[in-house]
């Protein structure tokens, strides 16, 4: 089944159900909003959108951490493991969420300490606080490994 | 702000199903333990804040050229440790598309 999702950003776009992504809490700070799709630019752009299906104005540009770190691995609580059934033979899309702070992308920064965590079976998932001691901003344009890494 | 003065090993209960113990006193430090159901989140308190500024600032985009199609999910993981004791590490490595290399140093 195909639904239409209206965004100020991009205009009305159809989308198939199964593309959806859940995020039963939603992104922290934006509780009402759990559905999303993720939008890709028609050229190829390091990023891509997360889209809001229910709420139109919000949208987050969002990245794969791989593109500004080679080697971000993570280790999730026993809480977000088990709610978002990690397992060795599930696997999970990890993006960042981007800061775009002017027109032009000198000021865009990326947020390691609060990665979004999706489960590829159940395409469900969860913006998650990590323990380890990553940047929240951590600039994108100025490639090199986070000094703050835990080890 | 409803304040209580407690002494090490003693507790508040908040609603029916949170509880909060004092475990060590130490100069300008207290090691609480907080006994919580998995739906409610723990966090510490900055860090929780910093991702909520992050987030509030990211979902201000100035503007967006029109893309777009529907994308596949951007950093799908490939290795996955699940610890014994709970938890767990996710790794990221190689992305599918560029064959593992990446011309390091």
């Amino acid at each position: 089944m195909a639904i239409t999702v209206h965004t100020s950003r991009f205009g009305a776009i159809t989308v198939s159900n199964d593309v959806l992504v859940t995020l039963p809490a939603g992104i922290i700070g934006f509780p009402e909003a759990t559905r999303f799709v993720v939008l890709d630019h028609d050229r190829p752009a390091p990023f891509k959108w997360l889209q809001a299906v229910d709420a139109p104005d919000l949208a987050f540009a969002i990245m794969d951490p791989v593109d500004l770190s080679c080697d971000y691995s993570i280790t999730l609580s026993d809480e977000d493991t088990k709610e978002l059934c990690v397992h060795e033979n599930v696997q999970f899309a990890i993006f960042v969420i981007l800061t775009v702070r002017s027109v032009e992308a000198d000021g865009t920064t990326a947020n390691l300490r609060g990665p979004v965590l999706v489960n590829m079976q159940t395409r469900t998932g969860k913006q998650v606080v990590l323990a380890e001691d990553l940047p929240t901003r951590f600039p994108v344009f100025t490639p090199s490994v986070p000094s703050d890494r835990a080890a | 702000m409803l304040a209580l003065t407690r002494k090490r090993g003693e507790a508040i209960t908040i609603g029916t199903d949170i509880r909060v113990v004092v475990l060590q006193v130490s100069g300008g430090a207290v090691r609480l333990g907080i006994e919580a159901p998995r739906s409610v989140p723990v966090h510490r308190d900055e860090v929780y804040t910093r991702i909520l500024e992050q987030n509030r600032l990211a979902a201000a985009v100035p503007m967006a050229t029109p893309p777009l199609t529907v994308a596949p999910l951007p950093g799908r993981v490939r290795q996955v440790q699940v610890k014994a004791v709970g938890g767990a590490t996710l790794r990221m490595v190689a992305k599918k598309h560029d064959n593992g290399d990446h011309g390091t140093h």
